[in-house]
């Protein structure tokens, strides 16, 4: 191991309280001497901390979606209650469905996670932000144009997702499909992974490639997590 | 140690997505049994759950943490039982004899962060996704740069080191944008 690593297992250790007593005064000893080891040890700190309250807001992120769904504590008339919900949907798909677009019916618009748009802000002039605001103002021509401009120049596949959506959602079908397959391909650890694989699926399906529509849908309920597994499910049972 | 409960430990270590959501639905209804007489509502108590199956799992993944006398059941009671005491101003519930001190939890959470961090923490969603991961990888799981080139399709350590340092830079100049 060398020397950088060896710090950063230290910074790791005392920042974790995992030093024994000994090892800990040692490491404040230096702390109070080693000016340059100090500054190295805050940064560090730093932006740990920062990373771990990140990391855990996302989390319990998943964790909420989880638990959305109903548990088995829930009182017996509220299961009676959702599988008549759940009767009249299937009656009402049923009915429905074969004169319908499956696109149209499982469409619905992505939400902007990454940069809210508020009020006052200070600094709201990055192409990002303003891409991000058109997005928000359904705009989405708009923040299609800017979300190429800011790839052009900072490649970053949250952002290519996006560039995807408003695409969509601006009904330019074929090139959404296109940066929804370069997504799928070359970006297969993204962060958006089941909703690319989703709305990827919906779009095949839109530009009439069922099977490779399928495929894309499987790969959404191989997916962890819950992001639409039942609408890919109900779409699976309903393709040919 | 049970089989399984090792091989859950080590999913939980490796920070395996599935093993959180796995936790969160074995354990709920006898934690939440569990602790309906200190917490006042049901939403209190759903959050309070929540943040604990986040700390533990976050505890796994930052100090790869080994249980031995206990097992992830009675850890993840513990920490539930110090957040309850933390925010219900109970009576501190923990004895000392639960936990080995090496085992003791880490919490950190978003109200302990300062200034400069919440503004950190703020630029940092702004990043590419390739910085933001490599700096995971670093910051959050503590990995060392050969085990990060054995990972990833980085060149070479070096490359990944000067990665690491454009991503840094790039990082404090959208906090001060």
């Amino acid at each position: 191991m060398n020397k950088q690593d060896e710090n950063i297992e230290l910074f790791r250790k005392r920042m974790l309280s995992l030093l024994s007593e000994e090892e800990e005064q040692a490491f404040d000893a230096r702390l109070s001497t080693d000016e340059d080891f100090a500054k190295e040890y805050q940064e560090y700190k730093e932006l740990a901390e920062v990373l771990i309250v990140q990391e855990g807001e996302e989390l319990k992120k998943q964790l909420t979606t989880l638990s959305s769904a109903p548990s088995k504590s829930e009182p017996v008339w509220w299961k009676a209650a959702a599988v008549v919900a759940v009767l009249i949907g299937v009656f009402a798909v049923y009915q429905w469905a074969p004169e319908e677009d499956p696109f149209q019916n499982y469409f619905d618009p992505y939400p902007n996670v990454i940069a809210p748009t508020t009020r006052g802000q200070d600094s709201p002039d990055s192409i990002l932000q303003k891409a991000f605001s058109k997005y928000d103002s359904e705009d989405y021509q708009g923040a299609s144009v800017l979300f190429e401009e800011v790839l052009k120049q900072d490649p970053s596949d949250s952002v290519q997702f996006y560039w995807a959506m408003s695409l969509l959602n601006a009904k330019q079908n074929q090139e959404a499909q296109l940066v929804l397959k370069e997504l799928v391909e070359e970006f297969p650890q993204n962060d958006f992974k089941a909703e690319t694989l989703w709305y990827y699926g919906l779009v095949l399906l839109k530009n009439e490639e069922t099977e490779a529509a399928k495929d894309a849908f499987r790969g959404v309920l191989d997916y962890p997590g819950t992001f639409k597994k039942k609408e890919a499910q109900e779409l699976l049972a309903q393709l040919p | 140690m049970e089989k399984k409960e090792a091989q859950l430990q080590k999913r939980l270590r490796d920070g395996d997505r599935k093993a959180l959501e796995q936790v969160y639905t074995q354990y709920k209804e006898a934690f939440i049994a569990y602790l309906s007489d200190r917490v006042l509502s049901q939403d209190q108590l759903e959050d309070l759950y929540q943040d604990s199956v986040v700390a533990l799992f976050q505890n796994f993944v930052l100090k790869q943490l080994e249980l031995e006398s206990s097992s992830v059941k009675t850890y993840l009671f513990a920490i539930g039982k110090n957040k309850a005491a933390a925010r219900f101003r109970g009576p501190q519930l923990v004895s000392r004899e639960e936990i080995e001190p090496k085992e003791a939890i880490y919490q950190f959470e978003k109200e302990d962060l300062s200034e400069e961090q919440l503004a950190l923490k703020k630029a940092f969603r702004r990043l590419s996704e390739s910085c933001r991961e490599l700096l995971r990888m670093h910051y959050y799981r503590g990995l060392t740069d050969k085990e990060i080139e054995e990972m990833t399709d980085y060149k070479d350590i070096n490359t990944i080191k000067s990665s690491r340092s454009r991503c840094l830079k790039k990082l404090k100049s959208l906090i001060n944008e």
